[in-house]
């Protein structure tokens, strides 16, 4: 959250954020995605190194 | 029904500042009529049980008031995430170190200029340009995030550019650059503050452009007059929608500028709860959903986007706070705001101030 805008994030984004904990950097992240689900890396990394780039342009996160 | 989503509670309407474009209605409340610190925490309480996420701690200057802190205090208890809206005039390190305890999440200081002479002149405080920025370090110190709050118009567009500059250089993680909206005392004042449709289009270019250039570093949000538009703003996402603010002596308002409308009435939280004045209140149903709306809003594709533009501009404009906002080229009053842009250009104003 953050003043006068709100992020909801679908299930997938949640996925990702429960993740993110200010010490695993991306490649951790897409690592422990792609092991959870079973789903080849590059898709898995392509997605998420959107999402979090995404997130840091908006000022939600910092890279 | 939606929940209400974010909370304005606007404590007080004492302030150091006298901005002409002050959001506060022109008819100010007195400080023996505000709620109590209690009233404020009951608010809050009932605000998170009907699902309220966030609450924006405002004014009048919030740090006015002497219980600031026991407030905040009593917002982060509820729940709410907590973003304290000042003029940074009366914040000092010891202050801020104690709203911190009392769980503060985020602050949003306001600057009248880049320019510390155009600022004070607009503000009508001396030596206020220097106290923000020290408000500026203190909030840094301290480890919250900072937003600047630039409300621009016709007198300080200019300085723009060292506006970004300032955001970066005072630490700032966003920039909110929001051109001022007419109601109260900044329609009194619009021909001294309306902006060129010039001054308008550089500034839409320059925010551009710094959105660009600070890319992971500067979140710019940035409010549009719409006096040269042809769209209506989304006005709070919708009357009733997402949003509810309450005023200083408690009543419930479905936006902050709601006041201005002549002739509605407002539950007030001494008399009635939170949930009854926003389900139940007749000001907020008049203008829920779309059902109220005349031609050409009724039927039209983007009645659920811009749900009619502002109820306030409405009547400020029209006397008829149920007429299509005239900032829609669809509205038969839209030349109203083409002849107010032909009037603009004047540069005295009139400070706000309790009447």
């Amino acid at each position: 959250m953050a003043p006068e805008r709100m992020f909801v994030p679908d299930e997938t984004a949640l996925e990702v954020l429960r993740l993110v904990d200010g010490m695993r950097d991306a490649e951790a992240i897409i690592d422990l995605l792609a092991a959870k689900f079973a789903a080849p890396r590059a898709v898995i990394a392509t997605d998420v190194q959107a999402m979090l780039d995404d997130l840091v342009v908006k000022g939600a996160l910092r890279a | 029904m939606n929940a209400p989503l974010a909370l304005l509670a606007e404590l007080t309407h004492r302030c150091p500042l006298r901005c002409p474009y002050c959001s506060n209605p022109t008819e100010l409340t007195r400080a023996s009529a505000e709620l109590t610190t209690a009233e404020w925490a009951r608010v809050f309480t009932e605000a998170a049980r009907l699902g309220c996420l966030q609450v924006h701690l405002s004014g009048g200057e919030p740090t006015a008031r002497r219980d600031i802190v026991e407030i905040t205090a009593a917002a982060h208890a509820a729940g709410l995430y907590t973003n304290l809206i000042t003029a940074g005039v009366l914040l000092d390190a010891p202050l801020m170190a104690r709203l911190v305890e009392a769980g503060l999440d985020h602050v949003q200081l306001s600057v009248q200029d880049a320019d510390p002479a155009g600022a004070e002149r607009i503000g009508g405080m001396k030596g206020a340009h220097a106290r923000k920025e020290a408000a500026a370090r203190i909030v840094r110190e301290a480890g919250l995030p900072l937003t600047l709050n630039a409300v621009v118009h016709r007198q300080n567009l200019q300085n723009l550019p060292l506006l970004i500059e300032t955001a970066l250089a005072w630490g700032a993680a966003r920039l909110e650059v929001a051109h001022v909206q007419y109601y109260g005392w900044a329609l009194e004042n619009r021909d001294a503050l309306l902006p060129t449709r010039g001054q308008l289009d550089a500034a839409t270019r320059l925010v551009d452009g710094a959105r660009i250039a600070h890319r992971g570093r500067l979140v710019i949000d940035y409010v549009v007059p719409d006096y040269h538009a042809t769209r209506p703003k989304p006005c709070m996402g919708g009357w009733g929608n997402r949003f509810l603010s309450i005023s200083p002596a408690g009543r419930v308002l479905p936006c902050h500028a709601a006041e201005s409308i002549a002739g509605m009435e407002f539950a007030n939280i001494r008399n009635t709860s939170l949930r009854d004045a926003w389900e139940n209140s007749e000001a907020f149903n008049r203008f829920r959903g779309t059902a109220w709306m005349p031609a050409p809003c009724q039927g039209c594709e983007n009645a659920e986007r811009d749900w009619g533009g502002c109820r306030c501009q409405a009547f400020a404009l029209t006397g008829d706070a149920a007429a299509t906002d005239p900032a829609c080229a669809l509205s038969p009053h839209h030349n109203l705001l083409a002849e107010a842009l032909v009037e603009a250009g004047a540069s005295a104003f009139r400070y706000r101030e309790f009447g």
